[in-house]
């Protein structure tokens, strides 16, 4: 079941000056999906685009049955004036969860994460890797359908980033899909179920590892080697 | 390069950046229509001190022109125009930076003295003609406020490296209040014409200050203390700005861990609902960013004393519903402001609870700006009915 459909046409910051052409996917129940690409290469306008972030569109974008979904940015955006529980219990209120159980979940996050000691201080004043363990469990509190994630290492330590894995994993097996954008190559050949490789605002590759390796006629390449090549502007036919 | 060339170039473009912030807020119309009609009206008002002392200064005492002045050299940094980048590049090169941070400071102090001579130039026709004071006395009184400014600052300086906000508070008031009771004492010096004692304590103040802010500056260790005063001090109008005009951009937030109003996150209203979930937040947002309440109280405060002090009954009137407008416009552009700055909650801000919540929240607002405008207007109306009546009976005696 495809949780997330997007077929863009275009979509840019400008109108009449699309950044983005032509990107169609989807993602489906349980299903974890790299986005990979060079830098400027139009990943995170794809995540914008889907978030309806952009004025200047033209497609569709669907979540299947109006299903929920989190974001997680690449840089972390708290509000400065609220704690990370107020943070959480801003949004169990607003997403009308029940009292008890957002509680208990919050707890359980918060003791996995280590953060529990810091729940009742400003998340904007904890350091880089504490906000980003904030930023993935403010995400899971909701237990989306749908994560839309955009470079989620950065700034994770070893444990932390062992953690994260489990995490995705855990709501892969609950049945969460997930758009993952990463330029950390090797965790995503590892992880991922398939790849959206985009290049100067295009789709250049999609599919498995084994389908990506035909599409960059490299039989024997890793993800690394066919995304150097599809960077580097060597054509696929 | 040389350090001078160096600190030429920082001063030229922080000169530069203040005059393109200065330039955001009064374009062209601002500059003829407003500053330069202001301008003529302050320069006319001026000549005509230097004919005849203003009628307001004749109930001031010189103590409090005095005071005023003490509380003013207060204000300011010392600057040493370090940037983020010279941790990496100019750090390397020790003579060329600490030639140009001593460079800095020299300018700082140049800076303050030019800023203390102006105010006494605006005070001179008082000076002389009301409170009658000599030349020498006011350059004495220059010279000690200035070797305490520059006391002053080297306090602030060090004061600033202190983390704990409440310590950091405590301490600056103590020693707001130390060398307040050392100017009171210099002051009494001053007015008994004991002028060797006034001259010796400033100069050795102003040497101790210099020698003692060069030993401060000239070391690697507070390279970061200084980039943070540098930030500040460069971006401090923008801040004012920003305290003003709230559509403008986010205001700064506090450097607190922890906050000081509903410690342990607890809740403000007990019924979880998606409307209170959304005013919840505002107000935690509202109460705990001091940019938003100062502004409020701002308004507040400005409404008060235009009803107050315009005489015309449908002055004061107008001033209300501009009042009504101007707080109603304002509070539902800083609630905007705080949902819009989070991409996360972006999803959430076309639901119903949202705009139910905002409606609420404006309106609860409202009604308390409403409650302490009445409250402060019956105060201030009370007050200038009774100087009215003071002033009727002081002119009925002397009719008498």
């Amino acid at each position: 079941m495809n949780l997330l459909n997007v077929a863009i046409q275009n979509a840019g910051y400008e109108k009449d000056e699309p950044v983005i052409h032509d990107i169609h996917f989807s993602v489906s129940k349980g299903e974890l999906i790299g986005l990979i690409g060079p830098n400027g290469a139009g990943k995170s306008t794809t995540i914008k685009t889907i978030l309806g972030l952009l004025d200047h569109k033209a497609g569709e974008i669907s979540f299947y049955n109006e299903a929920s979904y989190s974001y997680i940015p690449e840089r972390p955006i708290f509000y400065d004036e609220l704690t990370l529980w107020e943070h959480l219990d801003f949004i169990a209120a607003v997403e009308n969860r029940d009292d008890q159980a957002y509680k208990a979940k919050a707890e359980e996050l918060l003791i996995s994460y280590k953060l529990l000691e810091h729940a009742h201080e400003f998340p904007g004043k904890y350091s880089k890797g504490m906000q980003q363990k904030a930023m993935l469990i403010l995400a899971m509190i909701t237990e989306p359908d749908v994560y839309i994630i955009d470079e989620p290492f950065i700034g994770l330590d070893p444990n932390a980033m062992k953690l994260f894995l489990t995490s995705i994993e855990a709501e892969r097996e609950r049945g969460a899909a997930i758009l993952m954008s990463t330029h950390v190559l090797d965790t995503a050949e590892k992880v991922c179920d398939r790849f959206l490789i985009i290049h100067q605002g295009e789709l250049q590759a999609a599919g498995t590892l084994s389908e990506i390796r035909i599409q960059c006629q490299l039989p024997e390449g890793s993800l690394y080697d066919c995304f150097h090549t599809i960077a580097e502007g060597d054509a696929i036919e | 390069m040389n350090s001078w060339s160096i600190f030429l170039k920082r001063l030229r473009k922080n000169s530069n950046y203040q005059f393109r912030v200065f330039r955001s807020v009064a374009d062209w119309t601002v500059v003829i229509y407003i500053l330069l009609p202001a301008a003529l009206i302050a320069i006319f008002n001026y000549y005509s001190w230097w004919m005849e002392a203003p009628k307001w200064i004749e109930g001031i005492p010189f103590f409090l022109i005095f005071s005023l002045m003490y509380a003013m050299i207060w204000a300011g940094n010392l600057r040493t125009y370090v940037e983020e980048a010279d941790k990496v590049f100019l750090i390397r090169q020790k003579p060329l930076f600490m030639n140009m941070k001593k460079w800095a400071y020299g300018y700082t102090i140049v800076h303050e003295a030019v800023g203390l001579l102006i105010s006494f130039l605006l005070l001179l026709p008082m000076l002389l003609y009301h409170y009658q004071l000599y030349w020498l006395d006011i350059i004495l009184l220059l010279l000690f406020l200035l070797s305490l400014k520059s006391f002053i600052l080297l306090i602030k300086y060090h004061l600033r490296k202190i983390e704990h906000r409440w310590k950091k508070l405590a301490l600056q008031s103590l020693v707001f209040l130390i060398l307040g009771v050392y100017s009171i004492l210099i002051f009494q010096i001053w007015q008994s014409n004991l002028l060797i004692p006034v001259i010796a304590l400033s100069c050795l103040t102003f040497m101790l200050s210099i020698i003692f802010s060069l030993k401060a500056l000239l070391t690697h260790a507070s390279i970061e203390h200084e980039i943070a005063i540098h930030h500040e001090e460069r971006t401090k109008n923008i801040d004012r700005i920003f305290m003003m005009a709230q559509e403008i951009g986010k205001p700064r937030i506090s450097n607190r861990k922890k906050p000081l109003f509903w410690k342990k996150s607890k809740r403000i209203f007990r019924n979880r609902t998606p409307v209170n979930g959304f005013a919840e937040l505002f107000i935690k947002a509202f109460i705990r960013n001091h940019t938003y309440w100062l502004s409020y109280t701002q308004i507040i405060s400005v409404c008060t004393a235009a009803i107050v002090i315009i005489p015309p009954l449908w002055i004061k009137v107008l001033m209300f519903f501009i009042f009504l407008i101007w707080l109603h416009s304002w509070l539902v552009n800083v609630w905007d402001q705080i949902y819009y700055a989070n991409l996360q909650v972006k999803k959430y801000v076309e639901r119903d609870d949202y705009y139910i919540a905002r409606t609420r929240a404006v309106r609860s607002f409202m009604v308390l700006g409403i409650i302490l405008l009445t409250f402060f207007v019956t105060i201030g109306l009370s007050i200038f009915a009774m100087m009215q009546f003071v002033d009727i009976q002081s002119g009925l005696r002397e009719m008498l």
